[in-house]
């Protein structure tokens, strides 16, 4: 059996003889179960399709309804053991918004969810005017509010995390504006399952097209940074500067210039050829042109990064207009490079990094993505309430 | 207001959420029926006494379930997933039948969920062919890798077809795609080669400019002093890009000393 497989089915495995079931009919229908699956495993051999093929083989059907079981057999045993329960009178509001005081309790410290905050504190002041569950319920009714306390802070989240995105990638923010989108039409539990299913459906198609402009953007940066780079021109540059000149290095730097120089010139024709956009397109593009360069992330979600120093963005197009177009030889490439005033490049090194980052910090403190993501940690708490429709960030 | 005033007005506030939404039928249906027998009664206690001879009283779960499994199937005949519609319909009849179907059944939704993937997970392997595609055309270099990439990929269609070809025409997916149709068609036909096995790669190579290379080998010494003032200069510091606050704004460069 293939070691990924095992190790998957060994997790289900576990999954159910974990619930300890006392029950022997239960424990028998588990031993079969077993067997399926490991025969299951024995006949698959491809890790990518395992999980797929087992939602549709049925088994992950079989093994919910299990755990199902396993569980209502546990709960019937607990309530024949307790025995008979006298009829419980109704419940005041008091005791019916207890719960609700235990999440409220779990998020008041993070200020910063004010709009799920708000509902919460409105349903309290409802309680507090009706000693009557079913008046206390018209009014919360009236108001929507029990939907409310998933939507609203569910909206507020996501309004918080839009902060800590970069505006201008689009293919990042496509997912959460669509999402306020379908959050502000819901009304009800279906009606956000149904706009979650469109919403799936719309992210899955548009979200991966936004970004495939910058794929094109990032292979040029790469060919350029090669030819321009340590790789190439600097290299030997710095090998004639310093006279330590092995040939083979030499010629290997001098032949990566070349051949960088080609796939650059083929990479922008496929650019022209697919997508219609000039060399001079992407350097007036605010969000295409830094991926020409090499960059990460070093705040939010995509909010700041760091990068080589931003002249090199104008030597790469200076190299671009001046050198690969023209086609100019090595030796008149390395001429001209006194006249430069740019300097080296270099990527960032850790101790930059993380200067960068705590600028970034501070600059960005009084967004309400970085109050929240402190609050956050403070509070070690999990984000969104629940009814399956928490927020990942 | 007395309690049979106020539970009436809750239940006609109940309908009048649930039958303004489109997806929630059978609460609306649920909290009608309610109304109705609310009305036809005397007392709470009365019209509890009947709700459980009526299977009223139970129903409750049952209409959250077959709404939120109406709202998928709303949802997948929009999307034209036809076989999701149908198994939601299936669901919906075997509430009907059986009210404690959800908490006996509860795989069902991830047999609902599972179902769903199928068309996802299509969308997202034919971008994931296309990254596989950009990804071997920038330079041609590495065809085997190519080939088993898109082989992976191509394992991952599913719905509405399992055939590359069948999608790749079809308006939708066509779509998904943001480039001209020349470069679509280059993008099709090279995953359909590497289906059948075999791509042609480009040998890249410096040869054609080796007198030039030689050349600057052989002139190395006349170019030390501008490659000296070059190397002399001070390393450019790296650089801290920050995000504007809104689309069209630009971003704020500053040097990290």
């Amino acid at each position: 059996m293939d070691p990924t497989i095992q190790m998957m089915i060994q997790g289900y495995i576990d999954g159910l003889e974990n619930m300890n079931t006392k029950d022997a009919s239960i424990k028998q229908e588990i031993e079969d179960y077993k067997k399926e699956l490991i025969a299951f495993g024995e006949k698959e051999s491809d890790p990518v399709t395992f999980f797929p093929k087992f939602q549709e083989s049925g088994l992950m059907g079989k093994y919910m309804d299990l755990s199902t079981k396993i569980t209502m057999a546990a709960q019937a045993a607990d309530a024949a053991a307790s025995g008979n329960k006298e009829k419980k009178p109704k419940a005041t509001p008091e005791q019916w918004l207890e719960p609700f005081r235990t999440s409220y309790d779990y998020i008041k410290n993070m200020p910063i969810r004010e709009r799920g905050l708000a509902v919460y504190r409105k349903l309290f002041e409802i309680g507090e005017k009706h000693s009557d569950i079913t008046e206390f319920l018209a009014e919360v009714e009236k108001d929507n509010l029990l939907w409310k306390i998933t939507s609203e802070d569910t909206l507020g989240i996501l309004a918080i995390s839009l902060t800590g995105m970069d505006p201008l990638s689009k293919g990042l923010t496509y997912a959460t504006l669509k999402n306020i989108e379908a959050w502000e039409k819901s009304v009800c539990e279906a009606d956000a399952y149904y706009l979650q299913d469109i919403l799936a459906e719309d992210v899955a198609k548009n979200a991966a097209r936004l970004l495939q402009p910058e794929h094109y953007v990032i292979c040029l940066g790469l060919h350029m940074m090669v030819y321009r780079g340590p790789k190439g021109k600097e290299g030997l540059m710095e090998m004639i500067a310093t006279g330590n000149c092995p040939k083979p290095a030499f010629v290997g730097a001098a032949s990566n210039m070349v051949v960088a120089k080609q796939q650059a010139r083929r990479t922008m024709e496929t650019i022209k050829k697919a997508i219609g956009l000039s060399f001079d397109d992407i350097l007036t593009d605010e969000y295409l042109k830094y991926k020409l360069l090499s960059t990460s992330n070093v705040c939010g979600l995509s909010k700041a990064y760091v990068q080589s120093n931003s002249n090199v963005l104008d030597l790469l197009a200076d190299a671009w207009r001046n050198e690969i177009v023209p086609d100019i030889s090595l030796i008149d490439s390395i001429r001209r490079e006194p006249s430069l005033k740019f300097g080296r490049w270099r990527m960032p090194e850790d101790q930059e990094h993380k200067k960068a980052e705590e600028l970034a910090r501070r600059r960005f403190q009084d967004l309400p993505y970085f109050k929240y993501e402190d609050q956050l940690k403070d509070a070690n708490i999990h984000v969104g309430t629940g009814e399956g429709f928490d927020i990942k960030l | 207001m007395d309690e049979m005033t106020t539970t009436k007005e809750l239940y006609g506030l109940y309908v009048s959420r649930f039958g303004s939404c489109q997806r929630t039928p059978y609460q609306a249906d649920y909290y009608r029926k309610w109304l109705d027998l609310l009305n036809s009664c005397s007392s709470n206690e009365e019209a509890e006494e009947k709700s459980k001879e009526n299977g009223l009283y139970t129903a409750g779960a049952s209409a959250v379930a077959m709404d939120r499994i109406f709202a998928n199937k709303q949802a997948a005949m929009e999307m034209g997933w036809t076989d999701v519609a149908e198994f939601c319909d299936e669901i919906i009849q075997k509430i009907k039948a059986d009210p404690y179907y959800t908490f006996t059944h509860t795989s069902l939704w991830a047999d609902l969920q599972a179902k769903k993937n199928g068309w996802i997970w299509t969308i997202e392997a034919f971008h994931r062919l296309f990254v596989d595609f950009r990804e071997f055309d920038d330079t041609r270099t590495d065809p085997d890798r190519a080939i088993a990439s898109i082989a992976n990929d191509l394992k991952m269609l599913s719905k509405p077809s399992s055939d590359f070809a069948t999608l790749a025409a079809m308006p939708s997916f066509r779509a998904l795609i943001d480039c001209s149709d020349e470069y679509y068609k280059e993008f099709t036909d090279t995953v359909l080669k590497a289906a059948a096995g075999h791509l042609e790669p480009i040998q890249w190579s410096a040869q054609s400019k080796q007198d030039e290379i030689e050349d600057l080998w052989n002139k190395r010494d006349t170019l030390t002093e501008e490659c000296r003032q070059w190397y002399s200069q001070g390393v450019k510091p790296p650089c801290l890009r920050l995000s504007p606050e809104s689309a069209d704004g630009k971003y704020e460069l500053i040097d990290i000393e």
